[in-house]
């Protein structure tokens, strides 16, 4: 076997365990749809790539990289994407929250919050007659 | 327990319809109750003064969220069933009656109204809005082992015990609410039928879907399926 198609097939196999990782963590809940989505897309781009190896070839000759490296990179390049969009997230520029963990917690808490004002205000009203 | 259900409506800014909505509801006898789901306008009050009781979310959470929090206004009330219904007033409150005697004589944990029983109404839609549909009610007829075409009906009855079950887990993210919960719902063993009931236009706004998230929202419910990504609820027990 040739060194590439080692490092194509470690390439794969790398994507491949990542892929179950995020299963796992999102079957456990741990992890939010969204971001499950995102991760599974950018391990499936990487086995993919594995496959066409050849075809970066050239614009990683190019760049002075080996192609392995180069798709390295390019994965690397979307995980910061990912990350990047979480940090946006968690700097609250959107109204709706969406961080896996802690949009839980928050989501739950803004619930409590309406019931026990409900219950509040129920309990309060006969004594404002 | 409560034998009439309760008439959960979910509303974001529905300032426009929701009075009304909430009046037809309580001229029927039915008790309802308005998430409000951190509406910029006046939807809380309005709906208040017409009737209902408001659970007030100080952040927008979702329809799913809105949603679980009713779920967990109506256990811990002693409600028995609730009715989802949309606050914009598209949903017919006359076919209510339909979807609790449904409930009762078939004994289905989860009554779902569907639009796409009147074949008229299947035509207007958009050829991309109706393969989309299509695929996800037939992922959700095998799940729920019924016919299902109306997958994302925001019209539906929900019984004990699959309303304790929701409101102790229910998604908040697009399609969660809906399609996923209906699926979630068969897979687990709750009796789900599904009964035509009619839709009106939207008195104000438009819907937001277009092509692009009609394919984005089919992607996501084969992920959801193939993967057993969806939320878990615990069996029913016989």
């Amino acid at each position: 076997m040739t060194q590439e198609n080692i490092q194509r097939l470690e390439l794969a196999l790398g994507c491949v365990l990542f892929a179950m990782v995020v299963l796992r963590f999102a079957k456990k809940g741990r992890i939010s749809f969204r971001y499950t989505t995102g991760w599974l897309v950018l391990c499936a781009l990487g086995v993919f790539a594995s496959l066409l190896i050849p075809i970066f070839a050239p614009v990683a000759e190019f760049l002075r990289l080996s192609p392995t490296v180069f798709l390295v990179v390019v994965a690397s390049i979307g995980s910061l994407l990912l990350f990047l969009q979480l940090t946006v997230s968690i700097s609250g520029t959107q109204r709706t929250v969406s961080i896996s963990g802690t949009q839980r917690r928050v989501n739950k808490l803004a619930e409590e919050n309406a019931l026990l004002r409900e219950k509040l205000e129920r309990l309060e009203r006969p004594n404002d007659s | 327990m409560k034998v009439r259900p309760l008439v959960l409506v979910p509303a974001l800014n529905e300032q426009a319809t929701i009075a009304e909505v909430v009046r037809s509801i309580r001229d029927r006898g039915l008790d309802v109750v308005v998430i409000n789901d951190g509406s910029s306008d006046q939807t809380a009050e309005l709906a208040r003064n017409a009737g209902a009781v408001v659970l007030n979310l100080r952040i927008n959470l979702g329809v799913g969220g809105a949603l679980r929090c009713g779920f967990r206004y109506a256990v811990r009330e002693g409600y028995g069933s609730v009715v989802q219904i949309d606050a914009d007033g598209q949903h017919p409150v006359s076919h209510i009656q339909n979807l609790i005697e449904t409930s009762i004589k078939s004994s289905s944990h989860l009554v779902i109204g569907s639009r796409f029983r009147y074949k008229d109404v299947v035509m207007a839609l958009p050829i991309h809005r109706r393969f989309a549909m299509w695929l996800l009610g037939l992922i959700a007829s095998r799940a729920c082992k019924t016919k299902i075409t109306d997958s994302t009906s925001g019209f539906r009855l929900i019984s004990e015990p699959l309303l304790g079950e929701f409101a102790r887990s229910f998604p908040n993210h697009y399609l969660g609410d809906t399609f996923e919960a209906n699926v979630v719902a068969g897979r687990a063993g709750y009796k789900v039928k599904e009964i035509a009931a009619p839709i009106t236009d939207r008195k104000v706004g438009a819907s937001s879907s277009g092509a692009g998230r009609s394919i984005i929202l089919i992607a996501r419910s084969i992920l959801v399926v193939v993967f057993g990504l969806h939320f878990r609820i615990q069996r029913i027990t016989s």
